[in-house]
C-alpha cells in the first residue's frame, strides 16, 4: 500500500496555513475591491491606477501596474501602507506570483523580492546605502546570469568585467560562485569598496540590459519596511536613496524605465518616513495604496471559501451534520484584522476537523472521473486516434504508480506499446496549491512528459474538482496539467454552471448580492448571511 | 464634581508648601501657575522650550524659573518631550501632561491673581481660548442628557471619514485615535467621559478596529 493513497490530509494542512495568517495564503485569496477615493458608506481600499484606467480591485490594480510597467515600460514605484495584519506582504506576494504566472514577463523578468529586514542582518561595515544597492544589484546579476536568454547572460558577465576591471581573475571567481548567498557575499567583498556610485551602476545596468533586450524588466518587492524602525540613521538613509532613486528614474529617464519598485510597512511608519522626508512625500504620494484592514464582506468570502472545503471533503460522515453546526456557530469577535480574522476563525474549525474528521479519509471526487478523462484523453490525442495504429487502453481507477496512488490512469497504445499516458487527480472541493504541489512531485516521479518535439504524442495530466481559484489554474497551465471543472454525479446537468455562478457570486460582496437579490425580488434578503444570498442567487440565476 | 479629575493621584500635601491640596484639590503656587500658563501660550504642536518659556516671563522672574520647572516636571505636570511630543530623557523641551492641563484650567478659574504688567497676545490669546473651553464645558454638563451612541457613532463616523479623506489627499492614510478624539471634543459637546465611554463601546462592538503601534492607537472603521 503507498503511503499517500488518498490519506494525505490536504484539510488539515490548509487550515493550519490559514491559522498561521502569516503572508499570502493563496488557498483563501479573495478579490478585494479598490476605489480611487474614500467614499463615506462604501468599501474598499484606496488607490490610483498609475496608467489612468479605471482598476476595481487588487488584481486588476496589480495587473494595470504590471502592464504599466513590463508592457509600456515606465517606472512603477508603489507604496503599500496598512495597519498591521491587513495583508500588506500578501499583496506583495501576490504581485510576484502574478508576473511569475505570466509565461511572457516572466521570461524577461528580475523579481527580487526581500524584507528590508535582511539588510540589516547583511554583515559587513558598508553604509545601509551600500549595502541596499550591493543587494538589489547582487541579485539581479545572479538572475541575469542564469536565465536562458544566452546575450543577456554575456551582457551581464562584460558589465561586471567593465565595473571591476582592475582584476579579470577576481571577476571570475565571482562568476564561478555556486549559489546565491555565496555569490552575493562575493560580490559585496568585490564592489563595496570601489569608488564606484552603485546608483549610477544600477540604472546602468537596467539600461544596458535593456537595450539588448527590450522587454527585459526590474522588479523589486520591498517588504518588512517597518523593520527599520528601531534603526533611524538607516531610515535616513533610505529616504535619501529612494528620493535620489525616484528623481533619477523620472528625471534621467523621463519615468520611461522598466524599473517596477513596491514599498511596503504600517502606516504609522509610512508616516513618519514622509514627514522626515516631504520632497519624497511629494513625488510619490499619490502612488500609495491604502490597505484596509478588512471588511465583513470580505471576512465572509474567507468564511465560504474554508466551509465549502470542508463540506466537500467530509459531507456524509455520520459526525458531518454536528461538525457542521458547529462550524456555523463559530462567532469571532468583532473588530479583527485580516490575519485577526484568519487566526480567530481557523483555529476553531482546526478544533473542529480534529474532533470529528481526523481519523476521516477526505472524501472522493463524486463524480465520474473517469469518463471524465477518457473523454479529454480522446480529444487531446484525437490526431493520433483518427489512425488506425493508435487505440486507448482502458481507464483505471486508483492506480498505483512510482508508489503513488492516481485516481485515473490511461494509456496510448500504438500496435498495442504505450506510447504515452494519461494521469488524472480527482478532488470533491476547490482545489487548493497543496494539490498541485503533491501532483507535480508525483508526475516527477513517474517521469511525466507534457512535451514531446518530434511530434510523437505526449502525456496528459489531469486535476478535476468543482472549482479552481484563478491564480492556481494558471500554475496548473504552466505546469502542463488541464483542469477539468466538473460537478458531482447525480446533480442536474447545470451543476457544474451552478457552482461557477456560486463561485462568482462569492467574490461579490454583501451590499452587491443585497442589490442583486432585490432585483430578483428574493424574499427576506436584507436578512439574510452571506452564504444563504449566494445560495438563493445562485440557484434563482440557474432556474 | 467637575470633569477634571487631577489630584488624586498626587496624594500628598506638600510640606514645603509648593503645591498642596486644599478640598482634595491640588493647588499651583501662582508662580507655577504662571509658568504653566506661558508654557502653554508658547507652545508649538504641544511641545515648548524651558528656553522660550524663561524669555517669555516677566524679567524679574529669571532667579528662580529653573526651581518652578523642576517643581512642576517632579510632580508630573509636565514631561520631557521630544518635537513630536514623545517622552525623552532629553532635557529642554517638554509638553504640559494632561493632569498639568486640568490643573491650570482648574487654577484659572480661581486665581487671584491680576496682571501688572503688559502681557502680549499669545498669553491673552490663550486665556480666550481657557474661556471658551471652559463655558463650553459647563454647556456640556450643563446637558442633562449625555450624547447617546447612535449619535456618538454618526458624528464619529462623520469626523473619521473627514479626516481619512483628507489625509488621503495628501498619500498616507494613519488616523490617531488620540487625535481624532481630541478634534470630536472640540468640535461637539460631550464630556471627556462620555466620549470615552461611547469611544470604549464603538471598539467593543466592533466598528473600529484598533491597533497600536510605535505607542500610538490607531483606528479604523469597520462596518
Amino acid at each position: 500500500m503507498p503511503e499517500d493513497a488518498g490519506k494525505k490530509k490536504f484539510i488539515r494542512d490548509f487550515l493550519q496555513r490559514v491559522k498561521s495568517g502569516e503572508g499570502f495564503v493563496e488557498d483563501i485569496w479573495i478579490e478585494r475591491v479598490i476605489r480611487p477615493e474614500t467614499l463615506i458608506g462604501e468599501e474598499g481600499s484606496v488607490a490610483k491606477s498609475l496608467s489612468g484606467r479605471a482598476v476595481s480591485d487588487i488584481t486588476s490594480l496589480l495587473e494595470d501596474d504590471i502592464s504599466h510597467c513590463f508592457r509600456e515600460g515606465y517606472f512603477t514605484f508603489r507604496i503599500i501602507s496598512a495597519l498591521r495584519g491587513s495583508g500588506k506582504t500578501s499583496l506583495i506576494t501576490y504581485l510576484h506570483e502574478l508576473i511569475k504566472t505570466k509565461p511572457e514577463y516572466q521570461k524577461f523578468s528580475i523579481i527580487v523580492r526581500f524584507p528590508l529586514t535582511n539588510l540589516i542582518s547583511l554583515g559587513g561595515s558598508q553604509t545601509f546605502t551600500i549595502k541596499f544597492y550591493c543587494y538589489i544589484l547582487s541579485e539581479s546579476f545572479w538572475q541575469l546570469l542564469n536565465c536562458s536568454n544566452l546575450p543577456i547572460k554575456d551582457l551581464a558577465k562584460k558589465i561586471l568585467h567593465d565595473y571591476y576591471s582592475e582584476s579579470q581573475p577576481k571577476v571570475n571567481d565571482l562568476l564561478s560562485s555556486k549559489d546565491n548567498q555565496s555569490f552575493r557575499s562575493n560580490f559585496i567583498k568585490l564592489f563595496s569598496e570601489s569608488p564606484l556610485c552603485f546608483e549610477e551602476f544600477f540604472f546602468d545596468l537596467i539600461k544596458q540590459v535593456s537595450e539588448t533586450e527590450p522587454r527585459y524588466n526590474f522588479s523589486f518587492l520591498i517588504d518588512e519596511f517597518d523593520g527599520l524602525e528601531h534603526y533611524p540613521n538607516q531610515l535616513r538613509e533610505l529616504s535619501c536613496l529612494m528620493r535620489a532613486l525616484v528623481k533619477r528614474a523620472v528625471q534621467d529617464f523621463s519615468s520611461k524605465i522598466h524599473l517596477l519598485i513596491y514599498l511596503a510597512g504600517t502606516s504609522e511608519n509610512i508616516t513618519s518616513f514622509f514627514k522626515g522626508d516631504p520632497v519624497l512625500e511629494s513625488l510619490i504620494y499619490t502612488q500609495v495604496v491604502n490597505l484596509n484592514s478588512g471588511y465583513s464582506s470580505e471576512f465572509d468570502q474567507i468564511k465560504y471559501q474554508i466551509e465549502k472545503r470542508i463540506e466537500g471533503a467530509f459531507k456524509g460522515y455520520k459526525n458531518f451534520p454536528k461538525a457542521w453546526q458547529e462550524i456555523k456557530d463559530i462567532q469571532t469577535k468583532p473588530g479583527l484584522s485580516l490575519r485577526e480574522f484568519c487566526q480567530n476563525y481557523a483555529s476553531p474549525i482546526l478544533s473542529i476537523h480534529e474532533k470529528y474528521f481526523k481519523e476521516e479519509v477526505e472524501k472522493e471526487f463524486e463524480g465520474n472521473a473517469r469518463e471524465l478523462v477518457e473523454s479529454r484523453c480522446r480529444q487531446e490525442w484525437k490526431r493520433y486516434l483518427s489512425q488506425q495504429a493508435y487505440t486507448l487502453s482502458s481507464v483505471s481507477t486508483t492506480t498505483i504508480l512510482s508508489g503513488h496512488a492516481f485516481d485515473c490512469y490511461m494509456e496510448l497504445l500504438h500496435n498495442g506499446s504505450r506510447v504515452a499516458r494519461g494521469f488524472g487527480e480527482a478532488k470533491n472541493y476547490e482545489l487548493l496549491s497543496s494539490h498541485l504541489h503533491t501532483l507535480k512531485e508525483w508526475l516527477e516521479d513517474v517521469g511525466f512528459c507534457s512535451v514531446n518535439p518530434n511530434g510523437t504524442p505526449h502525456d496528459l495530466a489531469f486535476m478535476i474538482a468543482p472549482s479552481c481559484p484563478h491564480l492556481l489554474s494558471r500554475k496548473l497551465e504552466l505546469e502542463n496539467i488541464i483542469f477539468i471543472q466538473a460537478g458531482k454525479i447525480g446533480y442536474p446537468d447545470n451543476d457544474s454552471s451552478t457552482k461557477k455562478t456560486e463561485v462568482d457570486l462569492s467574490k461579490k460582496n454583501v451590499p452587491e448580492l443585497k442589490r442583486m437579490a432585490k432585483e430578483r425580488n428574493i424574499p427576506r434578503f436584507s436578512r439574510m448571511k452571506k452564504d444563504e444570498l449566494v445560495r438563493r442567487l445562485s440557484s434563482s440565476s440557474t432556474v | 464634581m467637575s470633569q477634571i479629575t487631577i489630584c488624586h493621584w498626587l496624594g500628598f500635601a506638600s510640606t514645603n508648601g509648593q503645591i498642596y491640596e486644599v478640598n482634595g484639590m491640588t493647588e499651583l503656587q501662582t508662580e507655577q501657575l504662571l509658568y504653566l500658563l506661558y508654557a502653554k501660550a508658547y507652545s508649538k504642536d504641544g511641545t515648548v522650550t524651558k528656553g522660550d518659556v524663561k524669555g517669555a516671563l516677566p524679567r524679574s522672574w529669571e532667579g528662580n524659573v529653573e526651581d518652578i520647572y523642576k517643581q512642576l516636571d517632579e510632580t508630573h505636570l509636565v514631561e520631557r518631550t521630544d518635537k513630536s511630543g514623545k517622552s525623552t530623557k532629553r532635557v529642554g523641551r517638554f509638553s504640559i501632561t494632561e493632569e498639568g492641563e486640568g490643573i491650570l484650567c482648574e487654577s484659572l478659574a480661581r486665581t487671584k491673581y491680576r496682571f501688572s504688567h503688559p502681557s502680549g497676545s499669545k498669553i491673552t490669546n490663550t486665556l480666550l481660548s481657557y474661556i471658551q473651553a471652559s463655558s463650553s464645558k459647563e454647556q456640556a454638563n450643563s446637558c442633562s442628557e449625555e450624547m447617546k451612541f447612535e449619535v456618538f457613532k454618526e458624528k464619529f463616523k462623520q469626523l473619521y471619514f473627514e479626516e481619512r479623506i483628507q489625509q488621503e489627499r495628501r498619500g498616507v492614510v494613519a488616523i490617531h485615535a488620540k487625535s481624532l478624539c481630541q478634534k470630536f471634543i472640540d468640535q461637539n459637546l460631550i464630556s471627556k467621559e462620555n466620549l470615552k465611554h461611547n469611544f470604549e463601546t464603538l471598539k467593543k462592538v466592533g466598528h473600529i478596529v484598533s491597533v497600536i503601534e510605535k505607542e500610538n492607537e490607531l483606528i479604523q472603521w469597520f462596518e
